[in-house]
Order: structure tokens, then C-alpha cells, then sequence
């Protein structure tokens, strides 16, 4: 009888560690970026574990008008250097144009009054920087899954690379990129208003991703040209964003 | 006297290495903990906390002098800190331990995740192996004599006193140890959990129920660092325990699994 029961519980045993590797595994293949050491696997972990409990694409909190920060803080690049970004904050954006292209049937080109033409959304909800940092903002803008679907997503594409109009430190503009799970979230939004005006240059005017369900550096700011892509790999370093490519920052950063 | 006929198994090996497993993880976590926290030293309470917020306690720099002053404030109260901790050309510094060359932030941050998983796991592992082998009742657990006020008004005065278990005594937790683990392993340890978890965004969207619990966003990060604090402070007194009880011998058993007893 004590044999049997032992041996059950090594069964038991063997099944778990079994399932938590396997798991594992599932989980780094899935990973956009190559598996390089153990941060890059509790990364994958960690993209797939909150996949997990984000299946049924459960809505962000939201807060009311009287919760707002009016002078919304903000980190990173608050004024891009760049001339031509210069030139066009001068004029108001007139002359700018906002494109989704890549892995798209119609690629897309707008003018900002064009898009702010294209049904809009406003939400009140809660910034959080990975400094520690967080504010609540009422954004204005058009829902990510709607110009997704005005451009007709190919079936190959797995991912959504923002390119944005400041360049960094090293020479490089700022990107990210999420997949498209997260992108056609309802709350993921491009926006272009905050707290009832247009977007302030500090917090990424003309146009800016909410990414509700991740954290502050996923919402690239000063956003111009949506790439649909199958990988992530050939952009950049491959890591899928600019301070994963130079911080060894996770890619999954619902956390 | 012969080693072997004198020591008994104190520590299974399951034990043993989810012990060493949830010391290294623990030292890591505190390790990027600080730096995570040094380059936002503020702590607030609800959901919104920023620079230019009001903060329950803050690190603050003023960048007019040279080097700057770093002032801890608590509530009312302020401390100089210079040189001891605070923020030097927007990179965390703590005297005791300097930020490494090269210091990432994105990377320090992945470092805390990866010490999560493995401090998680450890925990869970060491949650069922408790139940499954029945050391939680056999060891953990305090019988109801060990409960009754007489009983741990002595185990303090005992300890108050730094008095050694003796004899069979030793192959035994008091109630106090026994209390401490109990608390540690089933209430601090998930609420310092939970309180991490809080603070991923994804998680508090499946999950809304955990801001009312803690309070909000950033109570939850507060809190996170007022039960890392706590955790700290038993981790302080069971290394003290250690010399008092005989640092080699427990230390040994924790290693080996063998504890060597007293000859009479």
C-alpha cells in the first residue's frame, strides 16, 4: 500500500515538473524576440502567463473627470531634437501625415484632422511608469483595431512596430512594438487628445499609443508610421523596441 | 564520540534546497528591489503618485550644492541622508552597495522578474511539500499547549534571555519559531506577492479587485515595501537566532541536514 502511494505521488511529481517545463518551452517559442538567457525566459513567461489572463480581453479600470492629473508628468524625450518634428510642431502639425503600412491589403495615409475624423474614444484611466510613477489621464483618440481593420491585416502578421519621430541618445528613433492580441484590445488606442486638449509636445503630440494594459514605455509617444509585421527580428536589434535594443528592458511589459 | 551515532536528520533535502533557493531569490529581489526604488524614491498613497505629488515619504534631492543633499522625509520628520542613499545624476546610489558598472535599468528590472519567478516557484514548491509530507503538522503546526499564554510567556522570556534549547528540546520548533514561520510562510510572504502583482498593469486589468484590497496603485507599492521591511527584519532576527542557537551546527544542518547533538 505505502509503495503504491509513493509511487503515485512520483507521478504526480514527474507530471508537474513535466507541465511546468513544457510550459516553458511553449512559452520562449512563442517569444518574438530570440531566448538569449534567463531574463529572456521569465520575459516569455511572463507574456504568455498574462495572455493567459487576458484571453477574454478584459476591460483597464476607469476613473472619473475629478480624478485627472492635469499637468501630466512624463519620462524620457520631452521635446525631440529632430527638425522636422520642430517644423511641424511650429505648424501645428498642417502638414504632417500619420501612414499603417506593412503587412496590410490598403496601407493607410492621414492627415491629423483626417483622423480625428475617424470615430473616436475617450477614456479616463491610469498611466504607470516603470520608474514607479503613475497619473491619470482622459484620453481622446481612435481605436488601434479600427485602423487595423481599415487596413485589412494579412493573415501572416503577428506584430505592430510603432516608428516615432524622436530620435534618441544613439542616433536611433524611438519604436516599440506589441503583438496583435494586444493591439485589437478595446482600450488600445492612438491619441491624440489628453485631458481635453491636443496632446502636449512633453507628452508625445500629435499622436501617442495608450497601450492600457502594459506600462509607460510601450506607449510610444510622438508616433507617425504603423508597421505591420510577421517578426520582430530584422527591426533594429530585434529586441522589439528601443529600450529592450539598448536596456535589456522586457519586451512583455504588462508588468 | 562517533559524529554519526550522535546527529539526527533535521532538514529533508527538499527542504534544504528550497531553503538556499529562497535565500539566493530574496537577496536578488532586495538587490534590484533598491534600485528599482532608488530611482523613484518617493512612496505614495491611492493610485496616483509623481514628482510634484505629495509623497507619505521621500528621498529629496537638492542639486544646488555640490555633491547633492539628500533629504529623507518622513511624514514630518527629515533626515540628512547624504552619501548614504539617494539619487546621483538620475542613477539610484546607496553607499552600501553601489549600483554596478554598466548599471541597466530595463535590465535590473528584468533581473527582479526573473528572481520573482524563481522566489515563486520555491514558495509554491515549498507550500506543498509542507502539506504532502506532513511537516506542516508534524513541525509547523503548535499543539494547543504551546498556545496557552503560560507556555509563550516563557518562550519570550527565553528568548528575551537568549536561552539555548537543550537536549531533546532541539529537535523541536518553540512556539515562537513556529509561530514566525507560520506567519512568514502563509501571510507575509503571499502579501508580498500580491502586492507586486498589483503593480503589473495587466494583472490589476484580469484581476480590478486587487487595488481595492491594497488600496490602489500605489499603496500597493508602498505596502510592497513596508512587507519587504518586515521580511527583512525576520530575516535579521533568524540570522541572530543562528549565533544564539550555534551558528555552525544549525548552519551545517541546513546544508548537510544532519544536526549534531549535545552530549550530556
Amino acid at each position: 500500500m505505502v509503495k503504491r502511494k509513493f509511487k503515485r505521488r512520483e507521478i504526480l511529481h514527474a507530471a508537474l515538473v513535466s507541465a511546468g517545463v513544457g510550459g516553458a518551452a511553449l512559452a520562449c517559442y512563442r517569444h518574438p524576440a530570440s531566448i538569449r538567457n534567463l531574463y529572456d525566459v521569465a520575459d516569455a513567461l511572463n507574456y504568455s502567463v498574462h495572455d493567459l489572463l487576458l484571453r477574454g480581453q478584459p476591460l483597464v479600470r476607469e476613473y472619473s473627470l475629478a480624478d485627472r492629473t492635469l499637468d501630466f508628468p512624463t519620462s524620457g524625450v520631452t521635446s525631440p531634437r529632430d527638425e522636422n518634428y520642430q517644423r511641424h510642431l511650429a505648424t501645428n502639425f498642417t502638414g504632417w501625415t500619420f501612414t499603417v503600412d506593412g503587412l496590410v491589403d490598403r496601407p493607410l495615409s492621414f492627415t491629423l484632422p483626417e483622423l480625428q475624423s475617424q470615430p473616436s474614444q475617450t477614456q479616463i484611466t491610469l498611466h504607470t511608469c516603470d520608474e514607479g510613477w503613475s497619473a491619470i489621464g482622459e484620453w481622446t483618440g481612435v481605436r488601434l483595431s479600427h485602423l487595423l481593420s481599415m487596413a485589412g491585416v494579412k493573415p501572416e502578421a503577428r506584430y505592430v512596430v510603432f516608428h516615432c519621430m524622436d530620435t534618441q541618445s544613439n542616433g536611433v528613433p524611438y519604436y516599440e512594438s506589441i503583438d496583435l492580441f494586444a493591439a485589437n484590445h478595446p482600450q488600445t488606442i492612438l491619441a491624440y487628445g489628453l485631458n481635453g486638449s491636443p496632446v502636449p509636445e512633453k507628452n508625445g503630440a500629435p499622436l501617442r499609443l495608450r497601450i492600457e494594459t502594459q506600462i509607460g514605455y510601450k506607449h510610444a509617444k510622438y508616433v507617425e508610421r504603423v508597421e505591420v509585421v510577421d517578426s520582430l527580428q530584422s527591426i533594429y536589434e530585434g529586441r522589439g523596441g528601443w529600450w529592450e535594443d539598448v536596456n535589456a528592458a522586457v519586451w512583455y511589459a504588462g508588468l | 564520540m562517533s559524529a554519526g551515532a550522535n546527529t539526527y536528520l533535521r532538514y529533508p533535502l527538499t527542504t534544504r534546497i528550497l531553503h538556499w533557493l529562497a535565500a539566493a531569490s530574496i537577496f536578488v529581489l532586495l538587490w534590484s528591489g533598491i534600485w528599482i526604488l532608488n530611482i523613484h524614491p518617493r512612496l505614495y498613497w491611492g493610485d496616483v503618485g509623481y514628482f510634484g505629488a505629495p509623497a507619505i515619504a521621500e528621498i529629496a534631492g537638492d542639486t544646488s550644492t555640490d555633491p547633492p543633499t539628500m533629504t529623507l522625509k518622513i511624514g514630518e520628520a527629515s533626515f540628512n541622508v547624504t552619501g548614504i542613499i539617494g539619487r546621483v545624476n538620475r542613477l539610484p546610489y546607496v553607499r552600501i552597495a553601489n549600483y554596478p558598472e554598466g548599471f541597466q535599468f530595463g535590465g535590473n528590472r528584468a533581473l527582479h522578474f526573473t528572481a520573482a519567478w524563481v522566489f515563486v516557484i520555491a514558495w509554491i514548491y515549498y507550500i506543498s511539500h509542507l502539506l504532502s509530507s506532513g511537516r506542516l503538522r508534524n513541525t509547523w503546526l503548535p499543539n494547543l499547549d504551546e498556545l496557552k499564554p503560560a507556555n509563550l510567556a516563557q518562550d519570550i522570556l527565553n528568548h528575551l534571555k537568549f536561552k539555548r534549547a537543550h537536549g531533546e528540546e532541539v529537535k523541536r520548533y518553540n512556539s515562537l519559531q513556529k509561530l514566525s514561520y507560520l506567519s512568514v510562510m502563509f501571510v507575509l510572504i503571499p502579501l508580498i506577492i500580491l502586492t507586486g502583482l498589483t503593480m503589473s498593469n495587466s494583472i490589476t486589468t484580469a484581476w480590478p479587485f486587487l487595488f481595492d484590497v491594497f488600496g490602489g496603485r500605489q499603496s500597493a507599492r508602498t505596502l510592497h515595501f513596508v512587507f519587504i521591511s518586515l521580511l527583512m527584519l525576520f530575516v535579521i532576527i533568524h540570522v541572530v537566532q543562528l549565533f544564539v542557537a550555534g551558528f555552525i551546527n544549525h548552519f551545517r544542518s541546513m546544508i548537510t541536514g544532519r544536526y549534531k547533538l549535545e552530549s550530556d
